[in-house]
């Protein structure tokens, strides 16, 4: 199908995108890469008046290192990002997995800022976002704030930002000596069944993150495992929250879709556990800072 | 030159890699407008009414009609039932249903209008699956149908009253009471196959044009006589009045056989009498027509030395809101259900039923992989129950080469047991090489393709020695205009270069019955022949003519002929007769039911067969399975290029992986779940085989050129029993629904621990 008819906007400047979502609110929406919002329209499943096109405006793009933080410009590709060596020499595990995202126009095309917006319940980037501790900058007319991901997704198919505002960067903290970072999923279709992320950072003593994502509307922590494994190195990971794993999966909320029942996606959960905790020992140079 | 070379190329390869090659959607007419559909949004719901209003207000619209006003000759059509409406009339029947159609100057101002027509409707009781759709209290799906009689398909439907049976078909022989009574076992299991989507990479596309008597139509199907036997009836206009041209087909696998959207832009073109084009989006073309799902329910009597002593098979068949091809794809899932054994006492029954889904219609090999998947998984199930290996199992009730398997069909003409044999020696060298130990599994199927023999070409012998064989044969990517040019230039002993196929045109080619099953090489091989026959008489007419003794001998060489012994170009033999050096020889070749001494009118031409073996490695935490190596063994008679034929058994192969593993088109609430490719997956090159054999037997002694059977359908048949004997064999669980998702397997391996006490993967 083609696309219908609509107002084109191509700002160059943030305050020019805000006063156009100021001016059209309800009939706007925000064109990034375009994967989602333009096969949404050409199926009939979305219907906007407006298109604010936000490719032309070079404040939204690049990767770049802001004294202890990397700043990536939410008009980055999955591309971009997989290539960049900052991410990749940081967060090896998080740039491999936009180099593994859709297919090569997607990837070529798609914007991190913009499937974190559209919210889809099985992406893949916002749960190892989650795991590496991003913040997402919003700029709006009350100004510039951040929000972390705990806060991204409060209701389904939904990305937290007000409604003239709009995300400009994410914000990875800057991570310490020997941290590392893998990523675990599982996918029969196009999308992901589920997933698991964890990032460790060993100074003083080692710290978890670990989230799970796609088995419910958003990437959620599993706060338990990264209690039961607090102090403990990747090398004794498994056999730490092994005990934990059954009880913490199965309070997971997951929902049941054609990606697999609800108690399948919660085996699935336990299962990228593991397989990341081995994908961190396999390599045991991923992710030191070099 | 020989008709096969070791790995030949075909011309079309390069038209289509460097984007010259034409399909349907490259058609432009002067003046030329684009349709959209307007599409169901109910499952089952009366029409109230059609608000047009504000679409025919947006500038560029041209014509909008619905159900409603249809003012032409019958409405209503099919090709074993006439049971559809050209546009939804007083209700629709399915999500996706077309309940009106709007022209337009350009496609997205008809996309436009066509969503800003509102549609009202009165929502009646529906039903999706086809055992549901048996109920006593089921709601109807039609109250008025029409069956045909030999009208595509030889026979009709046997619709059964007050039901939503449109087609009943049943068979027997033998004494099933006597048969149960002998077995000392007796095995009765139900399986499930989904409905999928053909997935051809063309969605379906058609430009009409009417000046006010004379139709033409540029078709993606694969039936062109088809498409003007139905126009004709619809607009009753002359069948010499309808000119379908087929270009390039993007595939068919049965999506694009018998007829599918071309009434529907020649509807417009009747109405607006300007040039229309049709193009559908490839989620509009999975609203249009998908495989029958089946559930199958199997019961053999078995000897405790694994002889089965009678069989009784019940299929119902998921057969959507119109029949479609249905009632010819219920008795093919019937026979198919049989399998290549010995069986002397036999009940089939099938049922295909109406529900509120998108029509079911033919898929490669009609009918076979539903009943395939039942048969072969029961064998399984049977040899491990009476511990039994599966070949030998499989070599107790084996036909051999020239036994019956139904006395009404024609003898088994190929060696099922060599067949076996050479795949599962084929996997076990395979597997003499792999450090791991791998689940292996095999499974068998035949086919009964449904060939019509009636086939028509002409060949046309230029002065230069140049040849072009006009026929209907269409070319949906299996190679077939590769195949006349190398059966015209065998026939006429001329060079392959010299040789070319004409875009197949119903005005220029003859009749032919259509593009499927399994039949075009073999059909089209046969007529050529006889057209070659054809030409060589004509020759020694014109040497006869020309003064010189008719040649007691004449056979054709290089440039012309040897006749009594003489080379004669083919101009020099014209010229002598002619007066001047022009004119040219018309060929026709002719294949009826009455050709080659009746010989085509047994029922099949031949057996497509298939056998295979699998070797997989399944991810138990998460069930996926990895098909490492496959082997897949036909005998087809003679390769008349092996290239296409090696593909076409390959691809027939990965698209049943499709169904095995992943694919299957799913309803919620009366509407399909996953109709996008976002969400329904076929299979990709990384989910292919490891290691992929091929093995083509050839016998010689099929019904076609050279000793050619059909192929292209009968690889599809085993790989899903296969895969999933492999499991049961491999890992003790026994699956019998289709696909065998990750989530399935690991249910079954969950299940199969929990039953045990272990702890689960």
């Amino acid at each position: 199908m083609m696309l219908p008819q609509f107002h084109y906007h191509r700002p160059q400047t943030v305050d020019h995108a805000l006063a156009l979502l100021a001016e059209h609110g309800e009939e706007a929406a925000l064109l990034a890469g375009g994967v989602e919002v333009l096969n949404g329209l050409k199926m009939g499943a979305l219907s906007y008046g407006h298109l604010v096109d936000l490719k032309g405006i070079a404040a939204l793009r690049g990767i770049e290192k802001k004294a202890d933080t990397i700043v990536i410009g939410a008009l980055s590709t999955h591309r971009q990002i997989a290539a960049d060596p900052l991410i990749f020499s940081h967060y090896p595990a998080y740039a491999a997995l936009h180099g593994r995202i859709g297919n090569v126009r997607v990837r070529g095309a798609g914007t991190v800022g913009g499937n974190l917006c559209f919210a889809e319940p099985h992406a893949e980037p916002p749960v190892m976002l989650s795991a590496l501790g991003a913040r997402a900058v919003l700029d709006g007319p009350d100004g510039r704030r951040a929000l972390a991901s705990e806060d991204w997704f409060s209701r389904p198919g939904v990305f937290n930002q007000g409604k003239a505002e709009l995300l400009v960067a994410l914000e990875l903290p800057l991570p310490g000596r020997d941290f590392r970072c893998a990523y675990s999923k599982f996918n029969h279709l196009e999308r992901t069944s589920a997933s698991i992320a964890l990032a460790v950072s060993p100074d003083p003593v080692p710290r978890w993150s670990i989230w799970c994502g796609a088995i419910s509307h958003r990437p959620v922590r599993l706060a338990a495992i990264e209690t039961a494994l607090a102090g403990i190195g990747p090398s004794h990971a498994w056999e730490a929250a092994s005990p934990h794993i059954e009880a913490v999966t199965a309070s997971l909320e997951a929902w049941d879709d054609i990606y697999g029942g609800a108690d399948y996606k919660r085996h699935l959960v336990s299962v990228m556990f593991r397989r990341a905790i081995d994908a961190l020992m396999a390599d045991q140079n991923q992710g030191k800072v070099t | 030159m020989s008709a096969e070379d070791s790995k030949p190329m075909r011309r079309d390869y390069r038209e289509k890699l460097d984007g010259s090659a034409v399909f349907v959607s490259d058609i432009t007419l002067p003046g030329m407008v684009a349709a959209s559909l307007v599409r169901s949004s109910q499952p089952h719901a009366r029409i109230v009414s059609i608000d047009t209003t504000a679409a025919l207000a947006i500038d560029g619209v041209i014509s909008i009609v619905t159900g409603a006003d249809l003012q032409i000759p019958d409405p209503r059509w099919g090709v074993a039932i006439k049971d559809r409406p050209l546009l939804a009339m007083e209700k629709v029947r399915y999500v996706g249903e077309p309940v009106a159609m709007v022209a337009a100057s350009d496609e997205r101002t008809a996309q436009q209008a066509a969503r800003a027509v509102v549609v009202a409707y009165e929502p009646l009781p529906f039903v999706t699956g086809a055992l549901e759709a048996l109920e006593p209290d089921a709601p109807l799906v039609h109250d008025d149908i029409e069956p045909l009689k030999d009208y595509y398909f030889k026979g009709g439907a046997q619709p059964v009253e007050s039901s939503n049976i449109f087609q009943r078909y049943h068979y027997a022989h033998g004494d099933m009471e006597a048969g149960f009574s002998q077995a000392d076992r007796i095995f009765e299991d139900s399986f499930d196959f989904p409905m999928v989507f053909h997935a051809a990479m063309e969605p379906h596309c058609v430009v009409a044009d009417w000046d006010g008597t004379d139709f033409t139509i540029w078709s993606c199907g694969q039936s062109p006589t088809a498409v003007q036997k139905v126009l004709a009836g619809i607009f009753a206009v002359p069948l010499a009045r309808i000119r379908v041209i087929s270009p390039f087909v993007g595939g068919g696998f049965g999506g694009k056989a018998s007829v599918k959207i071309d009434p529907l832009a020649a509807l417009m073109a009747f109405i607006i009498r300007r040039p229309v084009r049709l193009c559908l989006s490839m989620d509009e073309t999975m609203l249009t027509c998908r495989r029958l799902g089946a559930t199958v329910t199997t019961k053999i009597g078995v000897r405790a030395d694994g002889t089965i002593t009678a069989k009784k098979v019940r299929i119902v068949m998921n057969g959507g809101a119109y029949a479609d091809t249905g009632p010819a794809v219920a008795i093919k899932a019937a026979n198919r259900a049989i399998g290549p054994y010995k069986i002397a006492n036999l009940e089939l029954e099938s049922l295909a039923v109406y529900t509120n889904t998108v029509p079911g219609a033919a898929f490669r090999s009609i009918g076979g992989p539903q009943a395939v998947w039942a048969t072969e998984s029961q064998m399984d199930i049977a040899a491990d129950a009476l511990g039994l290996e599966p070949g030998e199992m499989r070599a107790r009730n084996l036909l051999g080469r020239g036994e019956s398997v139904r006395p009404d069909l024609r003898p088994i003409d190929v060696d099922m047991s060599e067949a076996l044999g050479l795949a599962n020696q084929t996997i076990a060298a395979l597997q003499a090489d792999r450090g791991d130990r791998l689940h292996t599994g095999m499974g068998v199927g035949i086919s009964d393709p449904g060939i019509m023999a009636v086939s028509s070409v002409i060949v046309r012998v230029k002065t230069d020695g140049s040849v072009l064989v006009l026929s209907n044969s269409v070319e949906i990517g299996q190679g077939v205009r590769e195949v006349l040019c190398r059966l015209a230039a065998e026939a006429l002993a001329q060079p392959l270069e010299s040789v070319s196929v004409a875009t197949p045109d119903t005005a220029l080619a003859p009749f032919d019955w259509g593009t499927g099953a399994s039949r075009s090489s073999l059909m089209m091989g046969l007529a050529i022949d006889a057209a070659a026959t054809d030409i060589a008489a004509q020759f020694a007419d014109l040497l006869e003519a020309s003064g010189a003794p008719r040649p007691q001998t004449l056979e054709f060489a290089e440039g012309g002929m040897v006749a009594d012994g003489v080379f004669i170009s083919f101009v020099e033999a014209i010229h002598a007769a002619h007066g001047i050096d022009s004119g040219e020889i018309i060929g026709i070749g002719r294949i009826t039911p009455a050709s080659r001494n009746g010989a085509l009118r047994m029922q099949p031409l031949f057996w497509e067969t298939a056998a295979s073996a699998c070797a997989v490695s399944v991810d138990t935490q998460t069930g996926a399975i990895n098909v490492r190596d496959y082997v897949s063994v036909a005998d087809v008679g003679k390769v008349l290029n092996r290239l296409s034929a090696e593909g076409q058994d390959e691809g027939a192969a990965m698209h049943g992986l499709g169904h095995t593993l992943g694919e299957e088109l799913i309803y919620e609430n009366g509407r399909l779940a996953n109709g996008t490719y976002f969400d329904y997956r076929v299979p990709s090159i990384l989910d292919t085989p490891e290691r992929f054999r091929t093995i083509l037997i050839e016998s010689g002694d099929g019904p076609g050129p050279g000793g050619a059977r059909g192929m292209g359908e009968g690889a599809i048949l085993p790989i899903a029993p296969a895969i999933g004997n492999a499991l049961a064999q491999g890992l003790g669980i026994r699956i019998r629904t289709l696909p065998l998702t990750p989530e399935r397997v690991w249910r079954a391996l969950a299940e199969k621990a929990d039953a045990a006490g272990d702890p689960r993967p």
